[in-house]
């Protein structure tokens, strides 16, 4: 079976919609998931186990469930139990789309905990030693000095992280939900012809997450055009441009060690 | 950065040996497979979640009518008989790509899935019809149904049906199996479902989870409406082709042979007591097993 | 609780199906690792058609989702291999995971060894040493450390992924657990035990990669909040 240019074009408008439902619940994951992992973050790093605890155990739990079953848990698991079916709880749970930002928004959380750990850590500790020096108030350095450093170097780390999780939305078809590859399948299921949807499928997929990657990198240049010059004289031989793929594993996100590096360097 | 570091072990990087190994292991992979099956080995394909026709058991045993029919042809065929078990919805993909020879869950016929299989002779009348709560008075129209939300499974022909009748006017959700359909009406996530008659009636409507459930809206038949009232049925089916063909013919023959001398009837009612096939079993009902 | 006798019988699947996940996650992540580094070491090359396959290549599996590689291996890989091979779910899935993990794992490969100090190279060649030597006893071992934490957690990765290929027919933990679920009417037990599967064994990989950062982390001194 080859790509069939005409059943392409006629299922592109049901293809698309689907990619509506993907963009979107991309776009609410995202946003939710910051809130999130914020006041987790802040948990994790706390020096005092009630809080640190729970959110390493939150981290643990949603880091280490694939995306996959966490859905199934969220849609079919949850909807069992007498207190979330039977309780107020239910509006939520009771819609699939509901279901899957809730599932794909913890699991975007737990990896965020780590990222923005890791850029927080990265902040060299001269700048908070320099800050109390001076008189600055513990709360005023997080806010105006760790944190806004904190996120310029967790954005590579960031970036990919959010990549990474535009492409695992593809799995939401599981708890009903319509979305590009749901779409794409649905074709699939009637036509017996699986190159032309799912082919069709990758391409809008590689289209969607390349438009984000240009729009991150636009950031990433623009939070860090006083680096320019700089790295014009002090980078290592290119590092690829991908490099930092990994990160969304590591705690320790690519782009901010390479930038500490160069800082404590100095 | 650190430039001497002491030289990390030598043992670990120094085997060729794990290489070959890896090697090995991708030939083991791409090897595995039987290319073709032996004239006498076949492999078949069933969904697995469709009881009382198809279950695994607690065990992982695979049981049901129609695993049991099938065991009893590949005897009479002399055949040896391997089942693969998946999603209904991936089940005619497969056999179209040639995952196994003879997909053996029911298969109701429509003219696209006849222009791509060999359909072998009606096993089980199987008519669908909505389930819907107990104490509802739907029109089962267009207009009726208007903003219902009904349960289906993915690739199945009640679906098709369903689309084809009530267009976009009803909102449909897809599942993978119909356990998934019936956690969903029993957490009354969609408002009914359209589906095999027989199927619901046991799982659903006759245990006590589903006395809250009825039947509605009468029977209809999804498969291809040209096919005439008396030989309407679903199949089991093979890929086209010679080969096809000929196993097709030697399916057949086994099964005639089965309904002939009621095997066929005797195995369906240690799952299930009402006949499948009025036609084929009624010399058959009666009889002392 | 008391478990009912098919509920253990449904665990017991759950438990026929881990293996088999495990298998899959093995065997993909060590084949992985090998076409990786050898991927990574090719695209050191300057050579201009290396380069580009390898752009092509990482391009796409950087911007389509897993699982319709796993889709598209699986049913799209029987009509374009017909009867050379027999593509079974896990096969379809193991290629894929290979596939996609190649890339990921050739990045770190390139990534460590381009991050390998300029002087170690010129060092070796000052001693004389040859270059195969040299690669082998001096460069390899360098980049193994640099890469080394990354490896971990993209075995952490692939090992979560192989749930996707429950969903191109393998009957690993996760279909078992979808299949025990719906039959039992008990979603949220058989869930949860799948998820505790995978959270155990990431919890032992993050457990060796922090003893790991640790010990390659040496030296930098820490923020106190």
């Amino acid at each position: 079976m080859l790509f069939d240019p005409a059943l392409a074009w006629a299922i592109l408008p049901r293809m698309l919609y689907g990619m509506l439902n993907t963009v979107t619940i991309t776009a609410l994951v995202l946003v939710l998931g910051l809130a999130v992992s914020l006041p987790i973050t802040l948990a994790r790093m706390s020096p005092r186990p009630m809080f640190n605890l729970p959110a390493a155990a939150f981290v643990m739990f949603f880091r280490g469930t694939p995306a996959l079953i966490l859905l199934y848990l969220v849609y079919y698991g949850l909807a069992q139990l007498p207190s979330v079916h039977d309780g107020p709880l239910w509006l939520i749970f009771a819609n699939a789309y509901a279901c899957a930002v809730i599932g794909l928004t913890l699991n975007h959380a737990s990896y965020l905990v780590e990222i923005l750990r890791g850029g927080l850590d990265a902040v060299p500790a001269g700048l908070t030693e320099a800050s109390a020096a001076l008189g600055i108030s513990p709360r005023q350095t997080f806010t105006w000095i760790r944190f806004p450093l904190a996120m310029r170097y967790a954005l590579k780390a960031y970036q990919n992280e959010v990549l990474m999780f535009t492409k695992g939305t593809a799995i939401v078809g599981v708890i009903t939900v319509v979305d590009l590859t749901a779409a794409a399948n649905e074709v699939f299921e009637r036509t017996y012809d699986p190159v032309t949807p799912m082919l069709g499928a990758a391409v809008l997929y590689w289209v969607l997450v390349n438009l984000m990657r240009i729009r991150f990198e636009a950031l990433d240049r623009s939070l860090n055009r006083h680096l320019i010059a700089d790295e014009r004289r002090l980078r290592k031989p290119v590092v690829g441009a991908s490099q930092g793929a990994l990160a969304r594993w590591t705690s320790l996100p690519a782009g901010p060690t390479e930038h500490a590096g160069t800082e404590q360097a100095r | 950065m650190p430039a001497a570091r002491p030289i990390i072990s030598q043992r670990r990087y120094r085997h060729p040996r794990s290489w070959a190994a890896v090697l090995g292991m991708v030939a083991a992979v791409f090897s595995g497979g039987v290319p073709f099956a032996r004239a006498d080995h076949l492999k078949l394909g069933n969904e697995g979640i469709y009881p009382p026709f198809s279950i695994v058991d607690s065990s992982g045993k695979l049981t049901g009518i129609e695993p049991t029919w099938a065991h009893e042809m590949c005897k009479r065929m002399d055949a040896d008989c391997e089942f693969m078990v998946m999603d209904f919805k991936a089940l005619i993909p497969s056999l179209l790509e040639g995952k196994f020879d003879a997909l053996v869950s029911q298969i109701n016929p429509l003219p696209e899935r006849k222009a791509k299989a060999l359909f072998s002779i009606p096993i089980v009348y199987n008519p669908d019809s909505y389930v819907v709560p107990a104490n509802s008075h739907y029109q089962f129209t267009k207009e009726g149904l208007k903003n219902v939300k009904l349960g289906e499974q993915r690739g199945g022909a009640d679906l098709f049906y369903i689309q084809r009748v009530l267009g976009d006017s009803v909102p449909i959700v897809l599942y993978d199996n119909p356990d998934q359909i019936r956690l969903d009406l029993l957490a009354h996530r969609i408002d009914m479902t359209f589906g095999p008659k027989i199927n619901w009636t046991l799982e659903l409507i006759n245990k006590p989870e589903g006395k809250d459930w009825k039947l509605d809206g009468g029977e209809y038949w999804v498969g291809d409406p040209s096919v005439p009232e008396p030989e309407r049925g679903l199949s089991w089916i093979v890929r086209k082709g010679p080969a096809g063909e000929a196993l097709i013919k030697r399916m057949n023959a086994a099964l005639e042979s089965m309904m002939k001398d009621c095997t066929f009837t005797k195995i369906r009612e240690q799952y299930l007591q009402v006949p499948v096939l009025a036609a084929v079993e009624a010399p058959c009902l009666g009889k002392a097993p | 609780m008391l478990l009912t006798d098919s509920e253990i019988g449904y665990f017991r699947q759950l438990a026929g199906g881990a293996v088999i996940t495990m298998e899959l996650a093995v065997s993909g992540y060590l084949l992985a690792l090998a076409s990786g580094t050898v991927v990574g070491l090719l695209t050191l090359s300057r050579n201009r058609l290396i380069q580009a396959v390898w752009r092509v290549y990482a391009s796409i599996i950087m911007g389509v989702p897993s699982l319709l590689v796993i889709f598209l291996f699986y049913y799209g890989g029987s009509s374009m291999l017909e009867g050379v091979i027999d593509i079974t779910p896990f096969a379809a899935g193991l290629s894929a995971l290979v596939v996609v993990y190649t890339v990921y794992v050739a990045e770190l490969v390139r990534g460590a060894i381009r991050n390998v100090p300029r002087g170690q190279f010129e060092a070796s060649a000052a001693l004389a040493i040859r270059p195969m030597s040299a690669w082998w006893h001096v460069i390899m071992p360098q980049a193994v450390r640099l890469a080394l934490a990354g490896l971990i957690t993209v075995w952490m990765v692939v090992l979560k992924d192989t749930a996707l290929v429950s969903l191109a027919g393998l009957n690993d933990l996760v279909a078992h657990a979808k299949t025990a679920a719906g039959a039992s009417k008990e979603p949220f037990i058989f869930f949860v035990t799948a998820a505790l599967f995978f959270v155990v064994f990431s919890a032992a990989t993050l457990r060796v990669s922090a003893r790991l950062e640790r010990r390659f982390g040496r030296g930098l001194a820490v923020v106190k909040a």
